[in-house]
């Protein structure tokens, strides 16, 4: 009976102790893009539609959980929150809705506008809860947030129009020696990222120097850890739109400590865009198929999946049963099973190549030769004018030409090899 | 390359076989039909490029159960090389000695195939068949096509790619899925946008929401203020009456002059003046009045005084009253203790029987109580003496006779001597001692004697021991001697003791000769001696009891002598004392101390009786000393008398001066009152002067003009306060310029009822359109329309761009196609073309002289002598095989460059006649300079036609299956 109180006691104080030297902590996450459309993805079944739609939203109820379960004591939103181009309503309220949930827990939010939700681009303006904190134009300000005795300074700057070009970074003004901590927030593009466009740039030794506690960094969506002390992280987008935003998604959950910071990723439940390469040959069977697509899909627990798979067989059967569309029922079927599943596995776009190498390489026909060189002199766009400058396609038409060239190169090869074959 | 030898183990009809193909770059080989010239050219082409299992099957020799053979070639840059097939297995033996496989032979033919070979190298009497049924267009194509890829492959896919794309995408098609997919997400897109539109309605809504709320705040103000306005208005139709009165009240006042001098709160200041001084007056007369009183009391006292000597002789007198009556007292007490003690002198006179006074006359020495004390002791111990002597006497007496009757009684009753001497014999000799009564009396005292001795025996014992113990300790020798002497003394002690009680036993043993009793004698005998022996032990004790009385009566004697000795002593000394005081004879020396007591009590109380008399007198003088005094005192005879004199006059004497005192107060307070009053007298005059006036009636008329104009200012200033309640200062001021009408005020807020009434209806519709605009608000926040559609869009476009890319890719291999057989021919074009011609001249003996490519719109053409063109299909047949063949080979002429390999010509010239064949021939021998060139024939007149060197196959009987 003493034991136990004893113990009560000690657990009481324990806690005590624990909320007391409990370090600031905070949550950061970039490039929310809400309710902005998912690409590359076409007649999905409606139930999976509706949660690819609905996906975005459950990835910031994610965070709002993850910021109340944790009990941080504020919420980064580096830039791009929205999308501008794709003008939703929805997005901002429940953006909005989300903040009104973090408010009831006194969870304060500071945020920053991008490239894709700057302020002069604003339709809706929605107007937020008092724990929202915004930056308000382009010059970079600071807000400061107070807990018992230690306070933290959070600079950052918001895009006006939808491309600032400057070195924003060198505008940050040197760290708050009067504050406990400082914190950078900067939508922009790190020099030497050739995928993004440039926005904002910065090397990392302008951040640096500022001699901050963290830089909460936005625009790239792919995760990156660009610095360990000070902590400079991208921290990605909450949830991928497209193939090019593969793997797992969520946000940094970060403590500050006066020697260091310390940060962690927490990875959302979200819907992951996955890509596998795999191969038949003249082995394989029918039945071995699927029996190949799930063993190369990396499914976690509670994951849904929307996977691509890039097909390579060096098997004329098994090109000539994919070009026939044998090989697209398959998946069909794959994919109206998983329908039925909480987990699903989508495959929302598969390709086969044949790898033909030995003919395309040795057989340096004069005529082949006269192909390549044909392929190699043609203007695409030009040729593809019919299409792309048709008059009603061409407001939507998006295409990519990087390897239309050797796509077309491979399916001549295809055709003409088929068409011999059948002689 | 040159074809060398071929080694045929077995290929159809060949087994065991060897060919030469000589050394020259020409060789025929005639045969009839079924001799087996195809099948050499299959097993060349089998050598150089394999066969696919079916047809390795098909040219399977019935008696060997392998296909395979080896040809020997000569390559201008890798010499001889000897290919091994056998089924689909390959060996390249080289030049110097090494072994090559497959790869190295795929390699070393660098991307020549099977189809290319036979289509640019290789041609039969049967392409030309093939020909003959082509379309016109085709015709051309197939011309220009041949030895490329495969004219037909191209063409094909042409075909397949041209249907392919048309049905993705038309330029201005509705149905191709790529057309209906643009037509879908631009429908989704139109909606999308209106979706938007909406929901871009929601910031100008939102606006709108807040500029209908200011201005619905604004209108409530608008009426806020009106009401307030109105609010005014009635307040000043209801103050109105007061605004009036306090106008009219204000002109009033400014009426009156300025300068209204008056004291302030003159009036009441006079007033006070007035009431202040009425007192003042009343109590002057009253202080008068009493001070004539005062006056007359003194007056009358002073009669009631007395002179000073009285006064001071009363004083004296009654100062000696006390003691007086404290004397008077005293005696009083002093006559009773006189009386008391004479009283008491009597009784004891009268005890004593004395004579008065006789007691004061003796004289009593100090130590006569102690002497008469010590003579009555003396005389009561005689007393004693002599009757304690006399009782001893007889007690002595009556004891001695007690004894002698006692012996006497003994004598008569004992037994006499010898009667018990003989029974004591007779039992001595019969029994034991039965002596029981000395038994007894010695057992009693044996063991007495016994504990004696043991007692002493034990501590002689333990002093033995003890002292054994010291002289142990000790080891002194002379204390070992101690215990010794104790033991020996214990030792000894017993011993006598024993020796004693033996002694004693001895001489009460029994005497020999006894005589045997019965037991009844015995008993009877044993009583008697008992009896008598205790007669005997009776008589002996009374005996000894005598002595001893007579002795006591001597030593009883002598003491009796000497108390009579003593008893005249004492009387001498009584005798004498009775001589020196004649009043003791009569008395016993017993009652002297108490008849000492009495004198000294007699004589002690007769002086006391002397005192009293004396302070009796002194007492009685002193007062009355006093008592004469108060009779001479006049007009009192007793002390009450004079003290009442004494207090009349103090009384007077006290009254006059209270008066006095009083009377002076008085004057005092009136001095003060008529200073007072004086004062009053001066503030009055001062107010008039103030007030500008003389007398009080004018004062008070004017104080009348001050009290009107004070009533003015009051009701203005009430007045004021009343209206400063309801209105602001400024609106006072304006309204007391203003002094509105009642109608005009009535007119003012009916015409505000009616703009309220407007606003409030505009208030209404505001808040209408606020609801509004907030369902509205409410209804697109709820609204998903436009992200659904966003998203379907989203995925319809994606939809789109996936069929167009399908599309662009099938265009862009289209195109590229096309591409590359224009340019293609271009490039081949006129070589082909100029070896074409040259080849058709020659083997037309120059009939034609030109060769024309087929353009967009025409076929093939060549030109005669005289410059006519014609197409080929208005050719002869002989004249197309002959523009076919130079066709071919022209163009395994100009392909010579990229491969150099044999030529092999099976019976192209069948339609030949012997002058074309024969120019056809020579062309062979032109090709064969830099070319091999294998000629397979059935033709008699081509094999003598072409000199070189040939080989003839004999029929074979054997065919393949």
């Amino acid at each position: 009976m003493l034991l136990f109180l004893l113990r009560d006691m000690i657990n009481k104080i324990v806690e005590l102790v624990i909320i007391m030297t409990r370090p600031i902590t905070f949550i950061h996450a970039a490039d929310l893009h809400l309710d902005s459309p998912f690409q590359g993805l076409s007649k999905l079944p409606d139930s999976i539609f509706k949660e690819v739609r609905e996906s975005t939203f459950h990835a910031l109820q994610q965070l709002v959980e993850l910021a109340i379960s944790r009990e941080v004591d504020f919420v980064l939103l580096v830039g791009d929150l929205f999308d501008h181009e794709r003008q939703s309503l929805k997005a901002q309220i429940r953006l909005r809705s989300a903040f009104e949930q973090l408010a009831s827990y006194d969870i304060h939010v500071y945020l920053s506008y991008g490239n894709h939700d700057f302020l002069q681009g604003n339709q809706h303006a929605v107007s937020y809860p008092a724990n929202v904190h915004s930056f308000p134009d382009e010059t970079p300000s600071s807000f400061t947030f107070s807990k018992e005795n230690e306070t933290v300074k959070i600079t950052g700057f918001s895009y006006e129009t939808n491309a600032i070009t400057e070195e924003k970074a060198l505008q940050f003004p040197k760290r708050n020696r009067e504050a406990a901590y400082h914190i950078g927030m900067l939508h922009g593009s790190v020099y030497g990222d050739k995928q993004h466009s440039t926005y904002a740039p910065f090397t990392i030794s302008q951040l640096t120097d500022k001699a901050y506690d963290y830089w909460a960094l936005g625009h790239i969506h792919q995760r990156q850890e660009l610095y360990k002390n000070p902590p400079i992280i991208y921290p990605g987008n909450i949830q991928g739109r497209h193939r090019n935003e593969p793997g797992v998604k969520g946000c940094y959950l970060a403590e500050l400590h006066p020697e260091q910071t310390i940060s962690t990723f927490i990875p959302f439940h979200t819907i992951e865009f996955q890509q596998v390469n795999l191969t038949l040959t003249e082995n394989h069977v029918i039945d071995d198929v699927e029996t190949l697509i799930e063993e190369n899909i990396n499914q976690a627990n509670g994951q849904k999946i929307l996977l691509s798979i890039e097909w390579y067989t060096d098997d004329v059967n098994w090109f000539a049963d994919y070009s026939d569309g044998w090989l697209g029922d398959l998946i069909d079927g794959f994919n109206e099973q998983q329908t039925e599943n909480t987990n699903w596995v989508y495959i929302y776009r598969h390709k086969m190549t044949w790898i033909d190498q030995d003919q395309l390489s040795t057989y340096h026909t004069p005529f082949l030769e006269e192909v390549n060189q044909a392929f190699d002199a043609l203007d695409i766009e030009k040729e593809l004018k019919d299409f792309t400058r048709q008059a009603k396609a061409k407001k939507y038409v998006d295409i990519s030409y990087d390897n239309m060239q050797s796509e077309a190169q491979e399916l001549l090869y295809t055709y003409l090899q088929q068409v011999k074959r059948g002689e | 390359m040159k074809f060398l030898q071929a080694t045929i183990y077995g290929f159809g009809k060949w087994t065991d076989t060897e060919v030469d193909f000589t050394e020259h770059n020409a060789a025929s080989f005639y045969g009839a039909n079924e001799a087996g010239k195809s099948t050499l050219q299959q097993f060349i082409l089998y050598m150089l490029f394999g066969l696919s299992p079916k047809q390795r099957k098909f040219y399977r020799p019935k008696q060997r159960t392998e296909i395979g053979g080896m040809l020997h070639v000569h390559d201008t840059e890798a010499g001889y090389i000897s290919i091994q097939r056998k089924e689909d297995h390959v060996v390249c033996f080289l030049e110097d000695g090494t072994e090559q496989d497959e790869t190295w032979w795929t390699s070393f033919l660098s991307g020549l195939t099977k189809e290319m070979y036979t289509s640019i190298y290789a041609f039969s009497a049967h392409d030309l068949t093939y020909i003959q049924h082509m379309k016109q267009k085709e015709l051309s194509d197939v011309l220009f096509s041949v030895g490329l890829t495969g004219s037909t492959a191209i063409y094909d896919v042409e075909k397949k790619l041209m249907a392919e794309k048309e049905k993705l995408f038309k330029k201005r098609g509705q149905k191709p899925l790529l057309n209906q997919q643009i037509n879908k997400t631009d429908q989704l897109h139109k909606q999308l946008k209106e979706e938007q539109a909406k929901e871009a309605t929601y910031h100008e809504l939102k606006e709108e929401k807040t500029a209908q709320e200011k201005e619905l705040k604004a209108l409530q103000n608008t009426v806020e203020h009106l009401q307030k306005e109105n609010k005014k208005q009635e307040n000043i139709k209801q103050n109105n009456a007061d605004i009036h009165s306090l106008h009219q009240a204000k002109k009033q006042y400014e009426s009156f002059s300025e300068e209204l001098t008056f004291p302030e709160g003159g009036r009441e200041r006079l007033e006070n003046i007035k009431q202040k001084n009425h007192p003042l007056q009343a109590e002057m007369d009253m202080n008068q009045q009493k001070q004539r009183e005062y006056k007359e009391t003194i007056q009358h006292q002073s009669q009631k005084l007395l002179s000073e000597e009285r006064k001071e002789e009363a004083e004296r007198l009654l100062n000696e009253k006390t003691a007086y009556e404290h004397r008077e007292y005293v005696l009083g007490d002093l006559r009773k203790e006189l009386e008391e003690a004479q009283e008491k002198r009597q009784h004891l006179l009268e005890d004593l029987d004395w004579e008065d006074n006789e007691a004061k006359a003796i004289s009593l020495p100090f130590h006569i109580k102690t002497r008469w004390e010590q003579l009555q002791e003396d005389v009561k111990e005689n007393n004693t003496t002599a009757k304690e002597l006399n009782n001893k006497q007889l007690i002595q007496e009556e004891k001695q006779k007690e004894l002698s009757q006692e012996k006497q009684a003994i004598e008569e009753n004992a037994l006499n001597q010898t009667t018990i001497d003989r029974l004591r014999d007779q039992l001595n000799r019969s029994s034991s001692r039965d002596d029981d009564q000395l038994d007894h009396s010695f057992s009693v005292w044996s063991a007495n004697r016994e504990k004696q001795s043991n007692y002493i025996w034990y501590g002689s014992l333990g002093l033995a021991i003890l002292t054994l113990l010291a002289a142990l300790v000790t080891e002194e020798p002379l204390w070992y001697l101690f215990p010794f002497i104790f033991f020996i003394l214990g030792i000894g002690q017993r011993f006598w003791m024993k020796q004693q009680i033996r002694g004693l036993q001895q001489t009460m043993e029994p005497k020999e000769g006894s005589i045997v009793l019965s037991e009844t004698e015995k008993e009877e005998a044993e009583e008697q001696i008992q009896q008598f022996e205790q007669q005997q032990f009776k008589w002996d004790w009374l005996d000894q009891q005598e002595k001893q009385a007579e002795l006591e009566k001597n030593q009883r004697a002598e003491e009796q002598r000497l108390h009579e000795a003593n008893t005249v002593q004492l009387r001498s000394s009584i005798q004498q004392e009775r001589e020196t005081f004649p009043f003791l004879q009569a008395l016993e020396p017993v009652h002297w101390l108490e008849l000492l007591e009495r004198i000294y009590s007699l004589q002690e109380i007769e002086k006391q009786i002397e005192n009293l008399t004396q302070e009796i007198e002194n007492h009685q003088q002193q007062n009355n000393h006093v008592e004469e005094a108060l009779k001479a005192y006049p007009e009192a005879d007793t002390f009450t008398e004079v003290a009442n004199r004494l207090q009349e006059h103090t009384t007077a004497a006290q009254s006059i001066e209270d008066k006095e005192l009083e009377i002076q107060n008085l004057e005092e307070q009136m001095s003060y009152t008529e200073h007072q009053m004086k004062r009053l007298d001066q503030e009055k005059s001062a107010l008039f002067d103030v007030a500008q006036v003389t007398d009080e009636e004018m004062f008070y008329k004017k104080a009348n003009q001050v009290d009107e104009k004070t009533a003015l200012q009051n009701k203005i200033k009430e007045l004021h306060l009343k209206l400063q309640v309801v209105f602001s200062k400024e609106l006072l001021t304006d309204l007391l310029d203003e002094r509105p009408q009642l109608v005009n005020i009535d007119q003012t807020i009916e015409q505000n009822n009616e703009e309220l009434t407007t606003k409030q209806e505009l208030i209404k519709e505001t808040q209408a359109r606020i609801a509004q605009l907030t369902a509205s608000i409410a209804q697109l926040e709820r609204q998903e329309d436009a992200s659904l559609l966003a998203y379907q869009f989203q995925m319809e476009k994606d939809e789109m761009n996936q069929l167009g890319e399908r599309w662009s890719v099938m265009q862009l291999a289209h195109t590229a196609l096309e591409k590359a057989k224009q340019s293609y021919q271009a490039k081949y074009m006129s070589e082909v073309i100029k070896w074409t011609t040259q080849f058709f001249k020659k083997i037309t003996s120059s009939q034609y002289t030109h060769v024309y490519p087929p353009t967009e719109e025409e076929l093939f053409q060549v030109e005669a002598k005289g410059n006519i063109r014609y197409t080929v299909d208005e050719l002869s047949q002989g004249t197309v095989d002959q523009l076919y063949v130079s066709l071919r080979l022209a163009i395994a002429k100009v392909m010579m460059n990229t491969y150099q390999v044999p030529l092999l010509i099976d019976d192209a010239f069948v339609h030949f006649d012997d002058v074309r064949m024969k120019d056809a021939l020579a062309v062979l021998d032109e090709i064969t300079k830099e070319q091999q060139v294998l000629l397979f024939t059935c033709k008699q007149n081509v094999r003598e036609a072409w000199n070189v060197p040939e080989m003839v196959f004999e029929r074979r009987e054997q065919v393949t299956g």
